[in-house]
């Protein structure tokens, strides 16, 4: 694994527009009707292929996603947040994308992270870019969130034997080949861990890029606390067990 | 035939006797699946011989080095009781992943396209993406 220099100069205005129009952006978004209109105005600005997957929303999030995303995908049961960015993928690949980048819809992500994660692919360094906000900056990230975030790292280094420094970041980017071969079956958070597996096993080459995480309140708030993650390790390793 | 047996074993053995034959005719006719009916049978079908032959539990468990009969029932049953939970839950995961791909197949079929950002060229509300 090779880690991109963190000062390596790539801004959005310097990515190609032909790129970003290949370029879909999936928001897995349940209940996030505060905060996604900001959300998708500001990735909209650079990429208009946002696709908000609205993850069967009790809230207003279906009629704000309408009213700003170019592409509105309903599920209409709950089935968490793994299955939405796989519905998100599947759709993208349907609609031609050469590039996936999965982001989170609750604004803790920065869409000036964007171009760094599709810069290693663009190379040909990398079909996977994961963002680590170790390697980068997280601001404001409360000490206990930070231990439990360093624990999932920990439990990706034992169970998934893949060495990362931030190992549950929704802020990725996936080539078109890799997006083909990556299939979430882990419907609820544990998505995460199962997609290390899933790179390891596809052998897919991969770099970590720093980027920053902009810690809110509501942010914080919709987060996973210790013992989610608990319930989390419980269906990763459950399902892989038993898939 | 009736003689030698107590109320107890006539009672609940008739009901385990008719579970067992329910099962056997659920495999058969595939209301159950055939590796479910199996199992529960023989369960159903040594529970039997339990309450016809109670001394053969005694038995048993003095073979495998367990005090009493009652007690290698009783461990019985709650490893039973686990088995019965761990095929629940599976059940339950395989349906919910029926689910999922039910609720993606329609969120694709009925994807929204350009409703967002005044930038749409048709003005209907749910205009259906076409694959």
């Amino acid at each position: 694994m090779n880690q991109l220099d963190a000062n390596e100069d790539i801004s959005l205005a310097a990515l190609p527009a032909d790129v970003k129009a290949r370029t879909f952006v999936v928001i897995p978004a349940y209940n996030e009707g505060p905060a996604l209109a900001k959300v998708v105005a500001e990735v909209r600005q650079h990429f208009d292929h946002v696709v908000v997957v609205d993850d069967g929303s009790r809230d207003n999030t279906h009629a704000v996603a309408q009213d700003c995303a170019r592409y509105v995908l309903k599920h209409l049961i709950n089935r968490g947040q793994g299955a939405a960015i796989q519905t998100g993928i599947e759709f993208a690949l349907i609609r031609g994308a050469d590039f996936v980048v999965t982001f989170d819809a609750d604004g803790q992500h920065r869409v000036e992270d964007i171009p760094a994660l599709l810069a290693p692919i663009l190379n040909g360094d990398a079909e996977i870019a994961l963002g680590s906000r170790f390697l980068g900056s997280a601001t404001d990230l409360p000490a206990t969130r930070r231990l439990v975030l360093k624990a999932g790292v920990w439990f990706t280094r034992i169970f998934n034997g893949v060495r990362l420094t931030d190992a549950h970041n929704g802020l990725r980017a996936f080539s078109r080949k890799a997006a083909q071969r990556i299939h979430i079956r882990q419907d609820r958070m544990a998505h995460a861990s199962e997609i290390i597996d899933l790179i390891r096993e596809t052998e897919l080459p991969f770099v970590e890029v720093p980027v920053t995480i902009r810690y809110t309140e509501y942010s914080l708030a919709k987060g996973q606390s210790a013992r989610g993650a608990l319930r989390i390790a419980f269906h990763y390793l459950v399902g892989k067990m038993v898939d | 035939m009736l003689n030698g047996l107590n109320t107890f074993q006539i009672v609940v053995g008739g009901v385990v006797a008719a579970f067992v034959l329910l099962l056997v005719l659920g495999s058969i006719r595939n209301l159950i699946s055939k590796r479910d009916g199996v199992i529960w049978s023989f369960v159903g079908l040594a529970t039997l011989i339990a309450i016809l032959q109670p001394g053969i539990t005694t038995k048993a468990a003095s073979a495998l080095g367990i005090g009493r009969g009652a007690d290698l029932v009783f461990y019985i049953a709650i490893l039973l009781m686990f088995l019965g939970f761990w095929m629940t839950y599976m059940r339950l995961r395989h349906l919910r992943k029926e689910m999922t791909s039910l609720v993606r197949h329609i969120a694709i079929l009925q994807a929204e396209e350009g409703v967002g950002k005044g930038q749409n060229v048709e003005t209907s509300k749910r205009q259906n993406v076409e694959n």
